[in-house]
């Protein structure tokens, strides 16, 4: 290695490490683990949009949609060190925290009924901003949809209800008047063929 | 019974049990290695159930400034052994990327003929070997970097056992007559070459070290039989 020192550091040609747009949602999810604060200030940005629209969608209020979304990001300072890439991504941790908490939270109200009647008042006030939209987040809805759309109606009806109502699987029942194993399966194929048309699986990640 | 608890894996999915239901079914899943893959799944997939709602474009006032206000004097969970914990699904996911490779090469004497010059006649059986305990290592830390032009270099590194296991995927053509060698660079002196890969070969697994005193490692593109010193680094990938 008959090179000097200066020589071959001016050759070295690193590479970014990280992409050079913004720090991916696992990564900042292993530096908050880490107590890092200005890596926590992005990761709020880089989500917030998401955990209020999922809070708005299953508490149908906004009062409530915010106090859940500060729970949540406060849950997720607290336990990033739990989050475990192999499980699955980092803004599917927290959309998981979020729909948790907010179910949670529809469920100790019993509003069921109050959430009925505000729906129209609260879906005047959301910004369906669609032109700000990224292209990739209208693609991923499209694909959502078109999955969705292969489902069979009992299928698509027990996922959508539990998933974005906030029903339990029994509560499903009763209001599809199907028994109950029927609804546990439903759920349970319906989301196997929504995994499978979306390609959702596990252990690919690089 | 556990058959029938796991009719709930989509209702547990979607959060559309009850607390009772809840606890039983995260029993049935500790003890369940393919259904808690199964429910990771579906979990990934109704979470992609919020891609249909709409982003909450206006941020009410204040909540950043309170969230971040709140987190800072919040003390966080510590993992009993956070690193160790991650590392066995990183591990778990080099083994399946050198059994994938392995099996994309057809022959595996391909896919390891690494050129060794110190041990030329290492076989594929101890090379695995060799694999397997550097992944296996309680100590083993994982580091990820890009490749100039595409691919993917993996690096699962143990103090303990003074070697790690490099992975490389998908790297671009190095071009006619060239071939990607590897280097080990210490914290001062010259870069130590760790392996050249067969010419034109852009795929890799293999083992390198020792580690003492090296802060980084690098992978350069060179003529076909390798180069004293690195020439055209096309990833630097640090060790700390």
């Amino acid at each position: 290695m008959g090179e000097s020192g200066k020589d071959r550091v001016r050759r070295w040609r690193p590479v970014a490490l990280s992409s050079p747009q913004a720090p991916s949602v696992e990564e900042l999810l292993r530096q908050v683990g880490r107590g890092d604060q200005a890596a926590f200030a992005s990761l709020f940005d880089a989500v917030i949009g998401k955990v209020l629209g999922l809070a708005s969608r299953v508490l149908r209020n906004p009062q409530l949609a915010e106090e859940v979304a500060q729970e949540v990001m406060v849950q997720v300072w607290r336990t990033a060190a739990r989050f475990d890439a192999e499980r699955g991504s980092g803004l599917a941790w927290v959309l998981t925290l979020t729909h948790r908490r907010a179910v949670d939270r529809v469920r100790a109200e019993q509003a069921l009924t109050d959430r009925t009647e505000r729906v129209a008042a609260m879906d005047a006030q959301v910004p369906h901003d669609q032109v700000a939209e990224a292209v990739s987040a209208r693609l991923d809805r499209e694909q959502v949809r078109r999955c969705l759309g292969r489902l069979t109606d009992l299928q698509r009806e027990a996922v959508t209800l539990a998933y974005y109502e906030g029903y339990t699987y029994r509560q499903v029942a009763e209001r599809l008047d199907a028994p109950l194993p029927t609804i546990k399966s439903r759920m349970r194929d319906g989301l196997i063929r929504m995994r499978d048309c979306l390609g959702v699986t596990m252990g690919e990640r690089a | 019974m556990s058959g029938d608890i796991h009719t709930l894996a989509g209702a547990y999915a979607l959060d559309a049990v009850d607390d009772l239901e809840r606890t039983a079914f995260e029993r049935h899943l500790a003890a369940c290695e393919t259904c808690r893959l199964e429910v990771a799944e579906l979990r990934e997939t109704a979470a992609r159930l919020a891609d249909d709602v709409p982003d909450n474009a206006a941020l009410p006032a204040g909540l950043r400034e309170r969230t971040l206000a709140l987190a800072a004097r919040t003390p966080q969970e510590r993992v009993d052994s956070p690193t160790g914990r991650r590392l066995g699904g990183w591990r778990q996911w080099v083994a399946a990327a050198v059994v994938a490779a392995v099996a994309a090469a057809g022959s595996s004497a391909v896919t390891w003929a690494l050129v060794d010059r110190n041990q030329p006649d290492r076989t594929v059986a101890e090379q695995t070997r060799r694999i397997a305990e550097v992944i296996g290592a309680p100590d083993a830390r994982v580091f990820q970097g890009t490749i100039d032009g595409g691919g993917s270099a993996t690096l699962v590194a143990s103090a303990q056992r003074d070697q790690a296991v490099v992975v490389l995927r998908d790297l671009p053509s190095p071009g006619t007559g060239r071939a990607y060698q590897l280097w080990l660079i210490p914290t001062t002196g010259a870069a130590r070459q760790a392996g050249l890969l067969p010419g034109g070969d852009t795929t890799a697994t293999t083992v390198v070290g020792p580690l003492v005193d090296v802060q980084a490692f690098g992978v350069s593109n060179e003529p076909e039989a390798g180069s004293p010193a690195p020439t055209d680094v096309v990833a630097l990938l640090p060790l700390e």
